[in-house]
């Protein structure tokens, strides 16, 4: 009986470790890294997790998930809310066209994030734009952007690991 | 829908892929909903902001105690390497600091000398709290920090912060247990100082570069590189006399300031709760400009600067 339970958690935990995942990546985003030289744009870690568990484990990241993840970024970054929420549910989308366009080996995987990340960067811009109807600066979105797609691939093979390693046992 | 569709694109059953699509437009709506909603500026919002963030406290405190630690070890090894530099500097800065320790002593009695003769009252600092800084929003939006203090501490809006060199920011939103406080850096923030010798009365505003522009500065004055920016206490912001930081001069552009507090290495902030008396007329206190100040000038911009 008690280990039914215990298992049933296991599953329950491996099935949102993605959107945990996600949780953990807003929350290391906007933590003080005390850098020297003031640098004030962290990657975007939250979009990293959507992007590669939106493409490999679509069951798993689902737009509620997305939503939620955008919606926390929001709240704790002082962007407009909805603005992530949105825009990483449409970067979500794209992604999953360019997946099924041009396949998920492991060789275009940093070529995709690279394009979702740049439209999530564009789209980011375009709203905020529009929401303090000034024109923004778009360097600060394409510094956030270009760290982002260099680190990418650090953090594609980790969650690679996660998802074999941890998630797909956990789900066994 | 043909059959291949949702197999080719790894869903199970075709209800599957009606649902993500589904969830994608719902939740998409409800985001553009949630934009609009913000852009009314409702308090409502502003509550939601600060409960997620007294939510995350206790989380981002812990993620905040690893990063402290982490770039504590970063700073251990790579100052261990040049501890003996580092020594020799701080022996001289040293007897420069007690030269200036004796000539502030002399001054605080004078000062304290003059109030009683004139009897001065000057803006009563109520109480310090000292808080943690738990986040930084650290994005395109914002120059924010986050602290473990909130109303549980007795923090309100509008105190000022400050780290162990000088003023940070101001409180602009208190939760329960966590408040926001604004850099002096953001686009947003626009206080009023007084600077150096001459007492010239500005507004520093903030600027994405980082080094906040000084504004509005009175036709004729002319400000000096190196001199001393303190807080003016006008219209009740802040309390008078909070150090700030210098005159830095950009040739044709407006003037900007150093700023003495290093917004990007703070752990610790001093949130100074105030009281604003606004029926006297406080002469805000002018500090002294640093020896090191050069004969630069510039000409004050006649009109304000714009942005």
């Amino acid at each position: 009986m008690v280990i039914s339970i215990f298992s049933r958690f296991i599953k329950w935990v491996g099935r949102r470790m993605p959107f945990l995942l996600a949780i953990l990546a807003v929350i290391i985003a906007i933590l003080p890294l005390r850098m020297p030289g003031n640098l004030e744009l962290t990657p975007l870690y939250p979009l990293m997790v959507v992007f590669f568990f939106g493409t490999h484990r679509g069951d798993l990241m689902t737009p509620g998930p997305i939503f939620f993840t955008g919606l926390a970024y929001d709240l704790l970054s002082d962007a407009p809310v909805g603005l992530w929420a949105l825009t990483f549910l449409v970067c979500h989308t794209l992604a999953l066209v360019l997946r099924d366009t041009f396949g998920r080996v492991i060789y275009t995987a940093w070529a995709l994030f690279a394009l979702t990340c740049a439209a999530a960067c564009l789209i980011a811009w375009s709203l905020w734009s529009l929401y303090a109807w000034d024109i923004q600066d778009p360097l600060k979105f394409a510094v956030q952007g270009l760290v982002s797609i260099g680190l990418y691939p650090f953090f594609g093979f980790a969650f690679a690991f996660i998802e074999r390693r941890v998630i797909a046992p956990m789900r066994a | 829908m043909p059959h291949a569709t949702y197999k080719r694109q790894g869903w199970k059953t075709p209800i599957e892929l009606r649902a993500h699509r589904g969830g994608l437009i719902m939740f998409g709506v409800l985001s553009l909903a949630l934009l609009l909603v913000g852009r009314a500026e409702l308090p409502f919002m502003d509550k939601v902001r600060m409960t997620a963030a007294d939510l995350a406290s206790d989380v981002l405190g812990a993620g905040a105690a690893v990063s402290d630690a982490v770039s504590g070890a970063i700073d251990y090894v790579s100052n261990a390497a040049d501890l003996y530099d580092e020594n020799e500097r701080l022996r001289r800065e040293n007897t420069e600091l007690l030269a200036w320790r004796e000539k502030a002593l002399e001054q605080e009695r004078q000062i304290a000398a003059f109030e009683g003769v004139m009897e001065i009252l000057y803006t009563p600092i109520e109480g310090i709290t000292a808080a943690s800084v738990i986040a930084d929003t650290g994005g395109p939006f914002s120059r924010a920090l986050i602290v473990n203090a909130g109303a549980n501490k007795d923090v309100r809006e509008g105190d000022a912060a400050l780290d162990r060199f000088g003023l940070v920011g101001r409180v602009v939103k208190v939760g329960a247990r966590s408040a926001r406080i604004l850099l002096l850096t953001d686009s947003a923030s626009h206080i009023p100082v007084v600077i150096g010798e001459s007492g010239v009365r500005a507004i520093l505003s903030g600027d994405s570069d980082g080094l906040p522009e000084i504004r509005f500065i009175p036709p004729g004055a002319t400000l000096r590189e190196g001199e001393q920016i303190v807080t003016s206490g006008d219209g009740g912001v802040l309390p008078p006399g909070l150090p700030v930081g210098v005159v830095h001069l950009r040739g044709a552009e407006p003037p900007s300031a150093t700023l003495y507090a290093d917004a990007g290495r703070i752990e610790v902030v001093a949130i100074k709760r105030f009281n604003v008396i606004n029926d006297v007329d406080v002469p805000p206190p002018v500090a002294e400009a640093p020896p090191e100040s050069t004969d630069e000038t510039v000409a004050a911009n006649p009109q304000p600067a714009g942005r």
